[in-house]
């Protein structure tokens, strides 16, 4: 990552930049260090360990769709879509193939990231193949696998020929959607209904359990659980953190701020785009992995449900869209409020919607909003964003 | 002069409303070529073919010798086509001195050493450096326009597309942008200029053209193209 | 094929596109709120699915109180949910219109983002609190229509409740088009959606039309939760599939046309239940959304519209 563009993009010399952010990294590595330690320290089958993870994964969750809606101005209620089929991969690695732990996790990645790719692909093929193409080219490999069902019906994996046809006829159309044209309230409605769909199919599939759900028997123990949700936040907070300060990140809330202007600046506005969704998804997989390890139990109405959506737009306001702290603050508001408050009441989810719309009235940049700007004009912390990436402070 | 922009037979339609109909001339390197007609003569779709935002039905573009007729408007930027909008487009969030960074970084794929000099040549020239570190978002309108074409001029463009930019400006901010234009042109950069307001015209470009209906009415110097019948009855309803 | 399979078929294919049709006036008037809200104010409110469950809930609570022919509920309903939705607009939803936003100096993205974020929290809020009230027991409004028809042949046959539904949807969006045309409210209405700025210029209280559209916009949710109380059961978390339903409807008739609701609908209804009669009733559902992402890719501004 090249962050020799630093200095350049935000107003202050490099150096300052440098020095005063010092303190946060040694902040950040102890802080790193702490968690690393706690489950040392409190036991390692304890009730805050697994809070700890809860954390953990609602962060990562939360970073995934921050990272679409509030840099690159796409409002997804579909990410239950990729918590679903991660699960649903994973349940179905194991339970088919037996696959080692990491095998499981990765999957649980990748076949969200197969999917998103199916939905956007449309939009900035880049292969040899025109779109029209491609299309041509699958629907001609669902066709052939139709025909090789009818004269071979062992290897229709599917069960039944309504689930095969809606399955196939689902996800040839979604490859022809083009998903990122579409902004605002049309892309939050797309999103979700493809969720929708999605879901609507895995109730009736056999072979992931016919609507009655599968188990995840991964095999885990909960300290391992535990070091992976830390490590896979770290990472991708890192990650997010580097991504921002490179030019990428200024191309970023360049389009997020308008596309036209975008492209008329040379930015591919749709490989952007694409990017985002992808890694979103790759994500939003792989922390919905380490989730339904330790649930250990995969249905199409939990996995597929519209409160995962609203759980991270919870995680995401709470803490602050379009800032890098924003998910890690919301996460553990959110675990407070839904594990602990909310198995004392049983509300959890009232609650979280009242302080939700409440949070927009009064806090529309989040918590991290809330002590960000005094924060921001001290340490030149992360440049772009000292520029208020959503508020208007500076008018 | 070698020419930089062919344009061929360009037509648009949507459905049966033609807004564009073969349109076809060609502008030289460092030149500044007006467009002006009536509101909805076809001006803005022509800067939409041109930038890439809108594809035409038939005809074609050609940009220093390559056909550009389907190239993404992404593309014709970083080959070196700039455009500005006629209701000023910023990146809200960010600062003056970033708008300009990602036009030079993207568009114009310059390394950072000489983006930074040239970003500053080009807050000089537009007269913005004391905004440099002001959010786009909250600039008062006419430094709004001079930050429209600051960008579009920070990717260090071989053309340059200007819609509309006198509306709602007095006199003597309207001189200041003629006087920036030629300044533009000194540095042998194209101009492809749309204006409702004519006078504006007269003195800054080199040549102008006069679109009405999505045709081509008349081209020429100013003089004599405002010397002609056909233009004085279109904007004189004579 | 013999002749009585082809008559068959034809049977099929006529009672697919009755019911269908039927089905549009019910669609029609699930999503005239939502369309009204869109055309008026730009908002599209993703807890219009949940207050349509809330106006069914709320039908069953007074019918339980008063047990009378469920038809009379609408009378103190409508109004009730008239002044919920004018309440909830002045003091929540005026809140966060992109002019509110803009004034609160935050970005022209979060000016797009904050109401569907909040309408987005209203609607986990209703669910749950229907739920906390009322469990997830499956509720209906018992009344003698749900299971009558109206035989028009030996083997073709119409549900009166569907019926009478499609001729009140067409009575009630006929009076919405009227009122808006004709009253001064209504004309202010207009303007507003026209542009909401000059209309505050000229002296209009746009924060009290908002509210009106609001009011409006739940009114037609009481019918329309009335209607699926009657002809369905019902659940605390059924509101989101209306929401899609009701949004697809109005993108099919073009964003925020009154007519092109009625269109939508009929154009939906057919879809659905065509599908179903074709490939089993797991279809209907899906084909409803896959019609709903087409039109949102191919045709974003309707298929009604030019």
């Amino acid at each position: 990552m090249d962050l020799s563009n630093l200095s350049a993009i935000g107003a202050p010399p490099v150096t300052t930049n440098a020095s005063k952010s010092a303190p946060w990294r040694i902040g950040a590595l102890v802080l790193l260090a702490a968690l690393v330690i706690v489950p040392l320290v409190v036991g390692t089958d304890s009730y805050i360990v697994h809070l700890l993870m809860t954390a953990f994964i609602f962060a990562t969750l939360g970073h995934a769709w921050n990272l679409m809606a509030g840099y690159g101005g796409m409002l997804s209620v579909g990410q239950q879509v990729f918590i679903g089929i991660a699960g649903f991969s994973e349940a179905i690695l194991i339970y088919y193939a037996a696959a080692p732990l990491v095998a499981v996790w990765i999957f649980a990645g990748l076949v969200p990231l197969a999917f998103a790719a199916l939905l956007v692909a449309p939009m900035g093929i880049r292969w040899p193949l025109r779109r029209s193409w491609a299309l041509v080219v699958f629907f001609c490999l669902v066709a052939g696998y139709e025909i090789a069902v009818t004269v071979k019906p062992e290897l229709d994996i599917f069960g039944d020929n309504f689930t095969r046809r809606a399955f196939l006829l689902l996800f040839l159309f979604l490859g022809g959607l083009p998903l990122l044209r579409l902004r605002g309230a049309h892309f939050a409605i797309a999103t979700w209904l493809i969720a929708e769909s999605v879901a609507t199919i895995f109730s009736g599939w056999p072979l992931a359990g016919a609507g009655g759900g599968m188990q995840v028997n991964a095999d885990v123990d909960l300290l391992t659980l535990y070091y992976l949700a830390l490590g896979l936040v770290a990472v991708v907070t890192l990650g997010i953190f580097l991504w921002m300060r490179s030019t990428f990140g200024l191309a970023l809330m360049a389009v997020r701020d308008d596309e036209d202007a975008a492209a008329s600046s040379g930015i591919d506005v749709m490989r952007i785009k694409m990017s985002i969704f992808l890694i979103s998804a790759f994500v939003t997989g792989l922390a919905a992995g380490l989730y339904f390890m330790d649930a250990m139990i995969i249905t199409p109405a939990s996995g597929f449900s519209i409160s995962w959506s609203s759980y991270v737009v919870f995680v995401v306001v709470a803490g602050g869209m379009g800032t890098v702290s924003g998910p890690l603050i919301g996460a553990i508001v959110f675990v407070v409020v839904d594990r602990i408050l909310g198995q004392m009441s049983g509300q959890g989810q009232l609650v979280l919607g009242l302080m939700s719309i409440a949070l927009m009235l009064l806090l529309p940049q989040g918590l991290a909003g809330l002590f960000g700007r005094s924060m921001r004009r001290r340490t030149h912390l992360i440049p772009f964003l000292r520029s208020p990436s959503i508020s208007g402070e500076g008018q | 002069m070698t020419r930089i922009l062919e344009v061929t037979n360009l037509t648009k339609s949507f459905g049966a409303l033609t807004v564009a109909k073969d349109v076809s001339f060609d502008v030289a390197e460092g030149e500044v070529l007006g467009v002006i007609g009536p509101n909805g003569a076809g001006k803005t779709t022509l800067f939409g073919m041109l930038s890439g935002h809108i594809t035409p039905s038939s005809g074609t573009v050609r940009f220093g010798g390559k056909d550009i007729t389907t190239t993404p408007p992404h593309r014709r930027a970083q080959l070196g086509i700039g455009r500005t909008y006629q209701v000023p487009k910023p990146f809200g969030q960010m600062t003056v001195e970033q708008n300009l960074r990602v036009a030079a970084t993207f568009a114009g794929q310059m390394d950072q050493r000489t983006a930074d000099q040239w970003i500053g040549e080009t807050l000089a020239l537009t007269g913005l450096s004391a905004h440099a570190g002001a959010l786009a978002g909250g600039l008062p309108l006419l430094v709004r326009k001079r930050h429209e074409l600051a960008r579009a001029l920070a990717m260090r463009p071989r053309l340059l597309l200007i819609d509309e930019v006198a509306a709602g400006l007095t006199e003597e901010e309207v001189s200041a942008f003629i006087t920036m234009v030629k300044s533009v042109r000194s540095l042998g950069i194209a101009v492809v200029w749309i204006e409702h307001v004519i006078r504006t015209m007269l003195t800054a470009t080199d040549r102008l053209m006069v679109l009405a209906d999505g045709q081509i009415v008349a081209v020429g110097s100013p003089e004599q193209v405002m010397a002609l019948p056909e233009t004085r009855r279109i904007y004189l309803g004579a | 094929m013999t002749t009585e399979d082809f008559y068959w078929a034809l049977i099929d294919l006529a009672n697919g596109l009755m019911t269908g049709a039927t089905l549009g006036g019910y669609y029609a008037l699930i999503s005239v709120g939502l369309a009204l809200t869109f055309g008026v104010m730009k908002l599209v409110n993703l807890s219009h699915g949940d207050w349509l469950i809330v106006a069914a809930y709320l039908a069953v609570v007074i019918l339980g109180l008063y047990p009378v022919s469920p038809f009379w509920v609408l009378l103190p309903l409508v109004p009730m949910m008239f002044v919920i939705g004018y309440v909830l607009q002045r003091g929540l939803l005026n809140r966060v219109s992109t002019f509110a936003v803009e004034r609160r100096g935050l970005s022209p993205i979060m000016a797009m983002m904050l109401p569907l974020l909040i309408t987005f929290g209203i609607s986990t809020v209703l669910s749950q609190a229907l739920q906390l009230v009322f469990s997830t027991n499956a509720q209906t409004i018992r009344n003698d229509y749900s299971f009558s028809a109206i035989a028009l042949s030996q083997d073709l046959s119409i549900s009166t409740l569907r019926l009478g539904f499609l001729v009140l949807a067409a009575v009630l969006i006929g009076a919405l088009a009227l009122f808006i045309q004709r009253t001064h409210i209504g004309r202010a209405i207009r303007a507003t959606s026209d542009d909401a700025e000059i209309a505050a210029l000229m002296g209009m209280r746009t924060a009290h039309v908002y509210g009106v559209a609001s009011g409006l916009s739940l009114m037609f949710a009481a019918f329309a939760g009335f209607m699926i109380g009657m002809s369905r059961s019902f659940q605390p978390f059924d509101g989101p599939p209306y929401l899609l339903t009701a949004f697809g409807v109005v993108v099919i008739g073009g964003l925020g046309s009154l007519g092109g609701c009625f269109l939508g609908g009929i154009v939906l209804g057919i879809t659905q239940v065509l599908a179903g009669t074709y490939f089993g009733p797991a279809a209907q559902q899906l084909a409803g959304y896959l019609l709903i992402l087409l039109v949102l890719a191919a045709r974003p501004q309707g298929l009604f519209k030019r």
